[in-house]
């Protein structure tokens, strides 16, 4: 096991190098990660010109959603579909099959490592938060001591459960010759049901139920909800509970599709 | 010019034959579009159940808009996406060799040689939208505004090609920066909602520095008769502004061209 952990140590450092190095290109991603809130803000900023409320929301909740959300969303989001789909077509993915640990972990720590650098990118721009929104945004934030632990056990959930569904996205590629369509088609669905374009609090009952069956909501809407204090303790322990679950479920499942992509796979070349 | 026009029926036909090897790639594209369109819409319907308007903007109004943009964007992507995606990596991997020493303008070359089809269908599904919405409205659309309209979309195409082709210009600076034609589904993502919601300078720094406002608030507008006419000839000198100074940008960018290490 140490011996393990020693790699994954330096597997976690060569990609942090990177991410280092290649900062100007991290930014671009971040950058493309934090339009989507901000226009929200501004959008939902103008709409409360004319009611007091919206559902649960004040004006102050919903620019502390949307910053909450941001910050979720950059950090917890790993990428991995992108590259493993890439290195399946090129044939490049032989090269990571040889190397002695598993091709999924050494993803997932580079992708660890490339988050980090985000924390350079997110702390100025709270900061600035901070000043253009003032007291109103703090004000609506309520994590409550007993649910600390669970969310930061919800928030490991979340990105491990994002890296399985995504890496087996990716991992289609076996079959299927260009994934980037699905890809995109996943993204778009599945922002959209967990909660990055409007709380889901918000949407007709109806939708907001049915998405009490998917995975999505977990990924940020639940520890956004935490962190607002809008969960008590036995709600909070049941949605960590689900999310575990889901996370169980994605995790088989990746393995298995994994397993039955490489008794398909043929690579050419070297 | 007739050459020119020759090439590019040409680079079109090339671009068909390939994009027919891969008819499951179009299916799929197509219906990640039909997703992204009923999203948009579901989103502007779900906000639109707890507020009457946004910035003066009503929930017909809003979804002229969410068409006008996936108009805007199925042109721009489906005519210069691919080539601007390629081209950072052109003049990073000092490939741009290959297009200055060839017989036609290196910025034509390089923002027209692969024509892509799958966004054809964003422009499709921005149309029914449209339709959807036009019928929504109070007032029917006249025959000039339609016009109007026509002639706004066209700019604001080549406004967002324009700006598009300047900022991967950069990498002539910025060396490896793979990326940087990313930013342009950003720029594509402000022009999402009516540039009104934003205040003060912000909103004018959307109108003149970065012309997010022109993409679709102001093609709109015009549209549904709402537009002062100042705002249709500004959006047009814009364009011609905007058109100049990119091949300007492009000519000085090419002199930092250090081509491929030989």
């Amino acid at each position: 096991m140490p011996k393990l952990l020693r790699k994954v140590r330096v597997l976690f450092l060569a990609s942090w190098q990177d991410s280092l190095m290649y900062r100007a290109e991290s930014l671009v991603w971040f950058v493309g990660d934090a339009v989507l809130p901000l226009v929200m803000i501004a959008l939902w900023t103008a709409a409360y010109r004319t009611v007091e409320r919206v559902g649960d929301y004040t004006v102050h909740d919903m620019v502390n959603y949307y910053v909450l959300f941001l910050v979720l969303s950059t950090l917890l989001t790993p990428h991995p579909e992108w590259n493993t789909s890439g290195l399946i077509r090129s044939g490049q993915f032989s090269k990571y099959l040889v190397r002695p640990f598993p091709y999924l972990l050494e993803q997932l720590t580079g992708e660890v490592a490339w988050r980090g650098v985000r924390v350079f990118f997110l702390a100025p721009m709270l900061l600035l938060f901070f000043l253009i929104f003032g007291q109103g945004l703090v004000g609506s934030f309520g994590l409550r001591w007993e649910t600390a632990p669970i969310l930061l056990l919800s928030a490991v959930f979340s990105f491990l459960l994002s890296y399985c569904l995504k890496a087996t996205l990716g991992l289609l590629a076996f079959w299927v010759g260009q994934v980037d369509g699905i890809i995109e088609a996943y993204l778009v669905v599945m922002m959209f049901l967990a909660g990055s374009i409007i709380p889901l609090d918000l949407m007709p009952s109806a939708v907001e139920r049915a998405t009490e069956f998917l995975p999505f909501r977990y990924l940020y809407f639940f520890p956004v909800q935490l962190l607002q204090g809008r969960l008590d303790f036995l709600a909070a322990l049941g949605g960590l509970a689900v999310q575990a679950a889901w996370l169980l479920a994605a995790f088989l499942l990746m393995r298995r599709v994994l397993a039955a992509g490489l008794r398909r796979y043929g690579a050419y070349g070297g | 010019m007739q050459r020119y026009v020759r090439l590019y029926r040409a680079f079109a036909k090339n671009s068909i034959l390939d994009s027919l090897e891969y008819r499951l790639s179009f299916t799929i594209w197509s219906v990640a579009t039909v997703l992204f369109a009923v999203v948009y819409v579901l989103s502007v319907q779900f906000i639109f159940a707890h507020v009457q308007s946004v910035a003066g903007w009503r929930m017909e109004q809003m979804l002229v808009l969410a068409a006008t943009v996936m108009i805007v964007d199925g042109i721009v992507e489906s005519i210069f996406g691919e080539n601007m995606n390629a081209l950072s990596g052109l003049i990073n991997r000092g490939e741009l060799d290959f297009v200055l020493s060839k017989p036609v303008s290196s910025r034509f070359y390089v923002s027209t040689r692969r024509f892509d089809w799958d966004p054809l269908v964003q422009v499709v599904t921005g149309c029914a939208v449209l339709w959807y919405a036009i019928g929504m409205l109070a007032q029917p659309i006249e025959w000039h505004s339609a016009l109007l309209y026509v002639g706004l979309i066209l700019c604001a195409s080549l406004m967002a090609y324009s700006l598009w082709f300047m900022v991967v210009s950069v990498t002539f600076w910025a060396g490896r920066l793979n990326n940087v034609a990313h930013l342009y589904y950003n720029f594509i993502e402000i022009a999402r909602v009516p540039t009104d919601v934003f205040r003060g300078s912000l909103r004018i720094g959307l109108m003149f520095v970065l012309p997010v406002a022109f993409i679709a608030t102001v093609p709109s507008q015009a549209l549904m008769g709402i537009l002062s006419p100042v705002f249709a000839l500004t959006a047009f000198a814009m364009t011609a502004a905007i058109l100049i100074l990119s091949h300007l940008f492009w000519r000085l960018a090419l002199t930092k061209y250090s081509s491929a290490s030989s």
